[in-house]
């Protein structure tokens, strides 16, 4: 069931268009999802299908030339009162600017988000302290404490961190994400870890902010798998001790599979399948998610098979096939509609939605 | 890191004696020596009585001693304090040097303030704000200062104040004021004279900069640390100077030990000349066109210990910034 | 990769087949930018106008000298005194007059005499590229209906020589140094790096000392040193090779260390294994494989230092430790016009010093737009 009343995160028919001199190119084209409190969304899809670009869109960081050029990124702020949410105002993301105040609370604070490359992702003259102090310096304000007298706690909240208490929730911070020697590694440089502890390091970064949302954008794609392993299970453990939702953003179906409870799958910008994971994983309606099924290789099965792949390459962003974008390469085309007709969201079960022309009626 | 410098300076130190053990047989090279030529000039005009004293002259200055006596006996001295005489002026290059010594570094420290308090807002402007008009004027004005070099561009200015304005413009004085007792008319004087290498070093010295500092800038701002740090809501000023030009500076921090840091003190030597200003620089090209050997062969080797603390200055403030580097 | 299009009428757009090798690429990059391609133009137009054909552009031949010394340029007139229009732009002669108040001999318009002013016109004689006989100029005075006609566009000097002539023939030495000087460099300081980087063991250490040993010397004094070593009595011709070859002492050390770098980092590369495993010999490799991948950039750092080089020589020479009388070059006329009495006195000496910032500009340019260009797989 959509429980709308736990909504964080609404996207509406998101388009971003970067306009170069070759042409424009639709990065994203047409996207619609929502994300709900504590829950977990996996985006999926190939490079360059505009999953990263979506992230950024969120947190109004999209690089120009970039724009967003339709829909709405509607974000359902919680305001935080003792601990509980007293109410919720809706922000408009998109049409907040990109320098003010208000995106800037929101990014890290409310809003965190982990890249995929932990070594260039850090700066590399700051310790792994300097970036947990210079976050919640900025974001966080004295934790309140469960003191009986009100009034204190009021006072308490709205106090900014010393450098001491910054430090502290840093050596802390690092504890939490499984750090050896906090106390000591709080003080190193990010060349001075290893591949695995720097994206811990970004996880307790951002996390230390508290936000209600993290986005990953392919956060264990540069690591080992038993690395990978690791700090999927790192993220797991926090989010459910926090309540955080998640935007896990990645091209690995065995990753995702285990991280989300809900997946949007995008093909070249456009949102081709939305459902439950195991609904996705069983009965995967769209063609383009079904080759992507196929072409994961099963363990232990002998065939004499050849590794299932998906025909055809990534269209031209300049010059995109007519009708549905994905018809060259389907195997279940449909000549004379395929090739003319676009293919809109159609609802195909329970939180299922297809963008294909086999459950549309034209 | 105390191995490291002990290392460095080591090897500076030898650097130095080579340097100065060359630079003293370039100086021998051409035919004849300081006397030579100054008996030639004598002669030219008519001065007959020198010639006898010349013998005097050469056992006083030991130019009738081998070459290596004559080198290993000026090091041994160098390493007093004592520099030699020069011929010319028949003084202690020490007492010349020092004479000049203070202007040189005013000159030198203020050029580098100036060209950096000026350069490195620009360029980083420049990078930030990338295809404004601000930064196509920016860019123009720096490619052009770039383009023409110090003593041209003091010719130019010289010509402009000369004729069009009408100053007094050579010298770091007026006549009244230069052997006149320190008092703030004389500063005043000396300021309104500074004005002219000021500009010529502000307009040279910020147009590589500029550049060089929105090239590092654009370089560095597409790295996924400064997208990182903003998305951690940190405002874009603090982005662009804490995390970007913190590390696109780095590279200018060795280019400023290594190369500007020298080339102000030798390369306003030729503004100077132009400009007459009491600086190193003229006295050192003076001193080789008369083969006047101690002086020329002590600002050659004060000129190379410059360069090289410079390189090691640069080495160590890079080390001190980029914790990346102190592995090594 | 299309195969079966299943039965749609294949959409395929055939664009126009554009060559993507390497130099293709970089040529249409290179055109992109106009700053280089009018660096590039103004070098060619310099070099080839001063250094080849000096003789046809200038008004004079180089020795030529008159009584009309520190003259200032003449005006050219269109109209005359009787306030008549002439197509044919002309000058006045000039007369001697002494002025008292600053004490010094001036020169006035004399209106009673003119000399037409002609384009490609017969003045004296001379050999183009040293040996074709001709009479030709660009432009100036026509000697055979005027023979005691003169024209000096930017005026004379203290001997009386036209000083626009003199900009010209000065032009093709500092032009030469400059391009000679970086030519030695490029051809010593590649050998050497290559065979320093890529040999490695002793060759490579002994390389790197001397390249250590040369930067610890600051350059400019390290110029100035050198140039004055030069014996006063050598001939000038010789002169102007040593200078020469000094500017590509001092300076191959710096090339030799990147050209190094750039071996170091692809030697290791598969392209050098793969030749040595085709038997290929350290020399073919070296040669034939490694330098041309360096030499794109090799090329841009060259461009980038020629301008070095002839303000090293300018300088030098106004200094009086380079070329001197009667070798012409753009420092040597400094000599007289970088001076605070030509400023006052004779301004029009400091013309020379446009075509030194029009040089160094235009070759700053051109490298630049060369340096975009040669990475043609990169940018922004």
């Amino acid at each position: 069931m959509s429980d709308k009343s736990n909504l964080l995160i609404d996207i509406k028919d998101l388009r971003v268009e970067f306009d170069v001199r070759a042409g424009v190119v639709k990065a994203v084209d047409g996207l619609n999802f929502d994300i709900r409190r504590g829950q977990t969304m996996g985006v999926i899809g190939e490079s360059g299908c505009g999953k990263s670009m979506t992230a950024r869109a969120i947190l109004q960081m999209v690089p120009k030339p970039g724009k967003i050029t339709n829909g709405s990124i509607e974000y359902y702020r919680p305001i935080m009162k003792d601990g509980t949410v007293e109410k919720v105002d809706v922000v408009v993301i998109n049409k907040l600017d990109p320098d003010g105040e208000i995106i800037r609370q929101i990014r890290g604070g409310e809003i965190g988000m982990i890249f995929q490359e932990p070594m260039s992702s850090l700066t590399p003259v700051y310790t792994a302290g300097t970036h947990i102090v210079e976050a919640v310096s900025l974001h966080r304000l004295t934790p309140v404490k469960k003191i009986g007298d009100q009034m204190v706690e009021n006072l308490q909240a709205h106090r900014k961190l010393t450098k001491q208490e910054a430090r502290e929730m840093a050596i802390d911070m690092l504890q939490k994400v499984g750090i050896p020697k906090p106390a000591q590694r709080v003080d190193s440089y990010p060349h001075e870890l290893s591949g695995g502890q720097r994206q811990r390091v970004m996880v307790a970064v951002a996390l230390s902010c508290q936000p209600f949302m993290l986005i990953a954008d392919e956060p264990t794609t540069a690591l080992d798998v038993s690395i990978e392993a690791q700090i999927l299970d790192l993220m797991r453990g926090l989010q459910e001790s926090v309540g955080m939702a998640i935007m896990f953003i990645t091209h690995n179906l065995g990753v995702i599979a285990e991280m989300a409870e809900e997946i949007t799958v995008m093909y070249m910008g456009k949102q081709v399948e939305r459902a439950k994971t195991v609904d996705l994983f069983y009965a995967a309606k769209h063609p383009y998610t079904q080759a992507l099924l196929k072409s994961i290789p099963k363990v232990g099965k002998k065939t004499s098979e050849r590794l299932a792949s998906i025909e055809g390459m990534v269209p031209d962003p300049f010059n995109l096939p007519p009708g549905c974008v994905y018809h060259p390469r389907c195997p279940s085309y449909m000549p004379g509609k395929c090739d003319r007709i676009a293919p809109t969201t159609q609802k195909v079960g329970e939180d299922h939605m297809v963008s294909c022309l086999l459950y549309e009626e034209v | 890191m105390l191995s490291f410098i002990i290392r460095r300076v080591a090897y500076a130190i030898v650097m130095v004696i080579l340097v100065a053990f060359t630079t003293f047989v370039l100086i021998e090279l051409p035919p004849g020596d300081y006397l030579t030529q100054k008996l030639e000039q004598l002669r030219a005009r008519g001065d007959r009585s020198a010639e006898n004293r010349i013998e005097e002259y050469r056992a006083r200055y030991g130019l009738d001693k081998p070459f290596m006596w004559r080198f290993s006996n000026w090091a041994v001295h160098f390493l007093q304090g004592d520099f030699g005489d020069s011929f010319e002026f028949e003084r202690p290059v020490r007492e010349l040097l020092g004479e000049r010594f203070a202007f040189t570094v005013i000159l030198a420290l203020a050029t580098l303030i100036l060209t950096w308090a000026i350069g490195i807002p620009l360029g980083v402007y420049s990078a930030t704000h990338q295809y404004t008009v601000a930064d196509q004027i920016i860019s123009v004005v720096s490619f052009i200062g770039l383009g023409i070099p110090g003593f041209l561009l003091a010719l130019l200015v010289l010509y402009f104040a000369i004729v069009t304005l009408g100053m007094e413009a050579t010298g770091l004085f007026s006549a009244e004021f230069v052997n006149a007792p320190w008092s703030v008319p004389r500063v005043v004087d000396m300021i309104k004279h500074l004005w002219i290498p000021a500009l010529i070093a502000a307009i040279t010295g910020t147009g590589g900069l500029i550049r060089i500092m929105r090239g590092n800038l654009l370089d560095t701002m597409g790295q996924p640390f400064v997208e990182s740090a903003r998305a951690r809501g940190l405002k874009n000023r603090t982005v662009t100077w804490k995390h970007a030009v913190r590390i696109a500076i780095n590279p200018l921090i060795v280019i400023l030990g290594s190369e500007a840091f020298p080339s102000i003190i030798t390369g306003s030597a030729l503004v100077s000349i132009v400009l007459n200003l009491p600086t190193i620089g003229p006295l050192f090209v003076d001193s080789l066109r008369k083969l006047d050997m101690y002086m020329a062969g002590t600002c050659i080797v004060l000129f190379t210990i410059l360069l090289l603390v410079g390189n090691l200055l640069a080495d160590l403030a890079l080390a001190w910034m980029d914790p990346r580097i102190r592995l090594e | 990769m299309a195969k079966k299009q299943k039965q749609s009428e294949p959409e395929v757009v055939q664009k126009t087949k554009v060559s993507q090798s390497y130099w293709s690429l970089v040529w249409w990059k290179f055109k992109k930018s106009k700053i280089a391609i009018w660096g590039g133009v103004i070098l060619i137009v310099f070099y080839v106008s001063m250094v080849l054909f000096a003789e046809f552009f200038a008004s004079y031949v180089k020795e030529t000298r008159t009584t009309f010394t520190e003259a200032p340029p003449q005006k050219i007139h269109f109209i005359d005194q009787e306030g008549k229009f002439h197509l044919r732009p002309f000058v006045y002669a000039m007369d001697k007059k002494v002025d008292l108040k600053i004490r010094k001999r001036t020169w006035v318009e004399n209106p009673e005499v003119a000399f037409d002013l002609y384009l490609f016109t017969k003045g004296d004689p001379y050999k183009l590229l040293g040996f074709i006989p001709w009479d030709r100029h660009l432009f100036g005075v026509n000697l055979e209906k005027a023979p005691d006609g003169y024209f000096f566009m930017v005026g004379t000097d203290s001997q009386g020589r036209d000083y626009y002539s003199l900009i010209v023939y000065g032009g093709r030495l500092s032009l030469m140094v400059g391009l000679m000087g970086q030519i030695l460099t490029l051809v010593l300081g590649s050998v050497l790096g290559v065979a320093s980087g890529f040999y490695g063991g002793t060759v490579d250490v002994v390389v790197q000392r001397m390249t250590e040993y040369l930067a610890a010397f600051p350059d400019i004094p390290l110029f100035m040193a050198l140039a004055a070593a030069i014996p006063k009595y050598w001939p000038p011709i010789m002169v102007y090779f040593m200078l020469t070859v000094i500017l590509a002492i001092v300076r191959w050390g710096g090339l030799a260390r990147q050209v190094r770098g750039m071996i170091l980092s692809q030697r290791e590369r598969e392209y050098v294994l793969a030749a040595k495993s085709a038997g290929a010999s350290n020399n073919r490799i070296m040669f034939r494989h490694l330098l041309p991948g360096t030499m794109s950039h090799v090329i841009v750092i060259a461009t980038l230092s020629i301008p070095g080089m002839i303000l090293a020589e300018t300088a030098l020479s106004w200094l009086g430790l380079g070329l001197r009388p009667p070798l012409i070059s753009w420092g040597v006329l400094l000599q007289e016009g970088g001076s605070v009495y030509a400023i006052r006195f004779a301004p029009w000496l400091l013309w020379v010093v446009p075509p030194i910032i029009i040089t160094v500009m235009a070759f700053n340019m051109l490298g630049d737009g060369l340096r975009d260009a040669l990475d043609p797989y990169g940018g922004r």
